[in-house]
């Protein structure tokens, strides 16, 4: 029994401090002075340093700054990816009281996890080359690309995009658009990014026309980006799609209602029975006044509570 | 003097800024690893966040489309803009039975960063106003409650996360002001560059009595993301929430809950109204079971607290009251995302519109549960062959008070076929695609039983009723869903009307949030107290929060009570002496695994001393004083 109970003694010794709860103040701490890493090293071998925990703290903090700094490689060495590697399994973590819920603590830092995060990232990295590579040497296959299914794949092809050159939007845009014709896509993700960058007519049509996803929704909001006529014209394209009614309504009433188009359709809306509220208070946004007098003159006030309350805004801004 | 030198090192330098990306790494980036929301102008739900402009317009939208809602200016914010309530209830301030109506207050958004509140709160009111006509629970509740919602309460703090939202200040781990701005905008300006004034502002959420300043929870700094200010309510914004509850009524509030994120968890306080306890942990359970308790429940106890909205409207009005704090539970970790931390504030699009849907029916149920205790409200028997009313039988009201009125009076015969409908005060059965299904655990889909009781100078019998012949009408019903239990009834041959001098239905079910049935509504059950009033169990006991088997409903009335007087319960007998524990097969010695488990238990013990001691007392600790 006795050897027992010392077999566990020993195991219970090895065995690390999994979470370390911290003060507002040792966080507060640990983020001025790790900001310069030599003075970190210095505070945490000086006399100053008296308390057991302050260097196992440094410590850990050290190591997630390090391996922040690492997310960032293209091309890690062999001693940073065995550095990385050794921290998977870390069972290092800090955590503060959470704010909200006391009984709570909020994760500060998992090494673990950011362990994780860095081989993945320098994964997407890699990809992300690969996939530049294959466009540059014209061994590029959008069917081919789309098979890779793997959540790394999509977010080295989007960070791809993202850091096109200008000079090779409008190609990969072309190409895209030849491959998206009569294949559905699960989401639209990568047709946002290309139809925002190329501003590619046919993508930013072929956009609205797609299911609605989140990426759509965005893509709406960051159209006032681009070109007017552009802008203007997919979103009027957009008021077929009802999930993105709404939006393109309220995005030309704010920032188009001065195009005699956009008023002919704001008023048309109003006749809808189906469009006529969302109209009705995309229209209570506009509140400049010659816009304001222009589609007054085209509302029924008489016709219904929609019309009414869009008409008196507008003569409200006229008075 | 290194907290000198810092300390004026950080008086003119702007603050750092860092940005929120999908993958991309750096210095002054945090990867999310899903794209990072940005606020949509939209007034109809979309797969993510709507600007507060877009969201506001909803409200206003709703309002103009429904005479169920009206727009109320409850105070306005530092900045001075408007916040806004909406209170939701038909036209009349009563119950159908009379009853002045109960009132609810949800609270939203009064932690900025927290974007799942106000989309939340946007969605219950989309909810209410569709279901208005359901003749299901949500006409129930338009038809039976005030309910009053205040989407944004900290209108400032959330325009000002909506101006950047993909930047913060300060720290990665951390990070303030931008998208991840917590308090209201006290002595703050829009800019993330100001020097030092990025922290400033008061947690909303600390500024509250009966526990203002009194835990170290809340903080005197202004710093401090939980400063709690100069005084309790010192800030307009808590001052509007207080306005709020008079605009439902102060009188009749009997619940509340402020929405929050994250850690999808139920959070409440306890007080010495124990009654009160037990309705608040029974309603907790009965929303958190319609998302298959993925929502942990916490109650503190009760004597302290730290400042919170929660504690304010539990202590001062007596009610179930609760932090809603929705998901995730951890961070963005739980959807696969590569962050962690404070990730859990920035919800992924991609979960808005399931947690939107979630949230709603978990409120839906809640709101069903405290607006009413269910109680018969009638029956009516019908002969199957000649399809006229036998009996009719209703309960009327009158200020509360009911009297059981004989509509149609007849006999019944023996081997006639009848059909008996029992009509209930509110919808009673869970549906899913329009079918009567189990609600969770916590009821049956049928769940009901019920027989004649009768008496005769021969002596007292009575006649099971099969119940598992009839059926929860989706068609044909009083006036909602589900509010009607139809079955066939044949009495058989020793059945003697002549004979009878009383006759009763007894009733034994429940609604599907388990509530069992007002036994007698002839004392409509209220709320008041911390407690229901009037709800009497079997026994007619009042003080049981529980009902039960109702036998009001009387087809011969011999003007007997409707309860028996309590006998006396037997005096319990003495409970045998505990069991020897079993011996040891070591002896005197005792269980070595027990003596293993002991020395663990020391040793974590000192371990976890020797941890607890150095994070509660810092000024030991010598570089992080």
């Amino acid at each position: 029994m006795v050897s027992r109970i010392m077999l566990l003694l020993i195991l219970f010794t090895l065995v690390p401090v999994c979470a370390i709860e911290i003060s507002e103040q040792e966080l507060d701490t640990l983020q001025r002075f790790t900001s310069d890493s030599h003075k970190a090293t210095t505070l945490a071998t000086s006399s100053v340093t008296q308390n057991t925990r302050d260097p196992l703290l440094l410590s850990i903090w050290e190591r997630s700054r390090k391996l922040k700094q690492l997310q960032t490689l293209t091309h890690p060495a062999a001693s940073e990816r065995d550095f990385v590697s050794t921290l998977l399994n870390s069972n290092e973590i800090l955590t503060l009281r959470n704010p909200d819920h006391p009984q709570h603590l909020l994760t500060i830092v998992d090494i673990a996890r950011e362990a994780r995060a860095t081989e993945y990232l320098w994964k997407v990295n890699a990809k992300r080359r690969q996939l530049h590579e294959r466009w540059q040497s014209e061994r590029w296959n959008w069917t081919d690309i789309a098979n890779h299914t793997d959540k790394s794949d999509q977010a080295a092809l989007i960070s791809w995009l993202d850091n096109l050159h200008v000079n090779e939007i409008s190609d990969v845009a072309d190409n895209f658009y030849q491959h998206a014709e009569g294949n559905p896509f699960d989401s639209n993700h990568v047709l946002v990014k290309l139809a925002l960058t190329s501003q590619n007519p046919a993508l930013l049509q072929r956009l609205v026309e797609q299911p609605a996803d989140q990426y759509s929704h965005m893509a709406l909001q960051l159209l006032t980006e681009i070109e007017d006529t552009a802008a203007v014209s997919t979103y009027l394209h957009a008021l077929k799609n009802s999930a993105l009614e709404s939006q393109a309504l309220l995005m030309l009433a704010k920032h188009y209602a001065h195009y005699d188009e956009v008023q002919v359709t704001l008023v048309n809306a109003l006749k809808s029975e189906k469009s006529k509220w969302h109209a009705a208070m995309a229209i209570t946004v506009i509140t400049e006044q010659n816009t304001a007098e222009s589609l007054a003159r085209h509302i029924d006030g008489h016709a219904g509570k929609a019309n009414q309350l869009a008409l008196s805004h507008l003569l409200g801004l006229n008075q | 003097m290194i907290g000198i030198l810092i300390a004026l090192a950080s008086l003119s330098v702007p603050a750092q800024i860092l940005t929120y990306t999908e993958n991309e790494s750096g210095a002054d980036k945090i990867p999310l690893g899903y794209p990072v929301p940005l606020p949509v102008d939209s007034l109809t739900p979309v797969d993510g966040f709507r600007t507060y402009s877009s969201l506001s317009l909803r409200h206003q939208q709703l309002t103009e489309q429904s005479e169920n809602i009206e727009q109320h200016q409850i105070g306005s914010t530092v900045e001075q803009r408007p916040i806004w309530a909406y209170l939701i209830s038909d036209k009349n301030d009563v119950t159908l039975n009379g009853l002045s109506e109960g009132a609810a207050l949800i609270n939203g958004t009064i932690h900025a960063r927290e974007w799942q509140s106000p989309e939340v709160l946007t969605s219950h009111m989309e909810t209410l106003f569709e279901r208005q006509n359901d003749n299901y629970i949500g006409q129930f509740l338009h038809e039976n409650m005030r309910m009053v919602m205040i989407p944004v309460l900290n209108v400032d703090g959330f325009l000002q996360t909506q101006r950047y939202p993909s930047q913060v200040t300060s720290n990665a781990e951390t990070p303030r002001d931008g998208r991840m701005r917590r308090k209201n905008m006290r002595e703050v300006d829009t800019l993330l560059t100001t020097p030092n004034d990025n922290q400033k502002g008061i947690d909303l959420n600390r500024n509250n009595n009966p526990y203002w300043a009194t835990s170290n929870n809340s903080s005197s700094d202004i710093d401090s993301l939980v400063y709690h200010g100069t005084a309790p309510a010192s800030e307009p914004e808590t001052k509007a929430l207080q306005q709020a509850a008079k605009l439902a009524g102060e009188d009749r509030l009997r619940f509340y809950i402020d929405t929050h994120s994250f850690t999808q968890v139920y959070l409440t306080s306890q007080t010495t109204n124990q009654r009160r306890n037990q309705i608040t942990t029974r309603l907790a359970s009965i929303m958190r079971a319609v998302n298959d308790f993925k929502y942990t429940y916490s109650a503190a106890s009760s004597g302290s607290g730290i400042g919170t909205t929660e504690e304010y409207f539990t202590n001062t009005y007596d009610i179930p009251s609760y932090t809603l704090e929705l998901e995730p539970r951890n961070s963005a970790q739980d959807y696969g995302a590569i962050a962690g931390g404070h990730s859990g504030f920035i919800l992924p699009n991609a979960e808005v519109a399931r947690m939107r849907d979630e949230k709603d029916i978990a409120l839906l149920v809640g709101l069903y549960a405290i607006a009413q205790v269910p109680y018969t409200t009638g029956i009516k028997i019908k002969n199957s062959e000649t399809q006229s009313d036998e009996i009719v039988l209703e309960w009327r009201f009158n200020e509360g008070s009911g009297e059981l009125v004989t509509i149609t009076t007849g006999t019944l015969s023996p081997s006639t076929s009848y059909r008996l409908d029992i009509i209930f005060s509110k919808p009673m059965r869970w549906l899913k695609n329009g079918e009567v299904v189990d609600y969770s655990t916590i009821s049956k889909a049928q769940d009901i039983e019920l027989a004649l009781l009768a008496r005769s100078t021969a002596g007292e019998s009575s006649w099971n009723i099969d119940s598992e012949k009839g059926e929860w009408l989706t068609e044909g019903y009083a006036r909602y869903q589900t509010d009607t239990f139809s079955v066939p009834l044949e009495l058989t041959s020793d059945f003697d009307w002549a004979e009878l001098t009383y006759l009763a239905l007894e009733v034994e079910t429940n609604d599907f949030t388990g509530y069992k049935l007002d036994t007698n509504p002839a004392t409509l059950a209220d709320w008041g107290a911390g407690a229901w009033v009037n709800y009497e169990d079997t026994d007619g006991q009042t003080d049981t929060d529980s009902g039960g088997i109702d036998r009001s409903m009387r087809l011969i009335d011999d003007g007997s009570e409707l309860y028996s007087a309590p006998t006396p319960e037997p005096a319990p007998e003495p409970s045998p002496p505990p069991p020897p524990p079993p011996a040891g097969d070591s002896g005197s010695g005792g269980s070595p695994l027990l003596l293993e488990i002991f020395i663990l238990l020391g040793l974590a013990l000192i371990r976890l001393g020797s941890h607890l001691s150095s994070v509660n007392h810092p000024n030991n600790n010598a570089l992080f004083k």
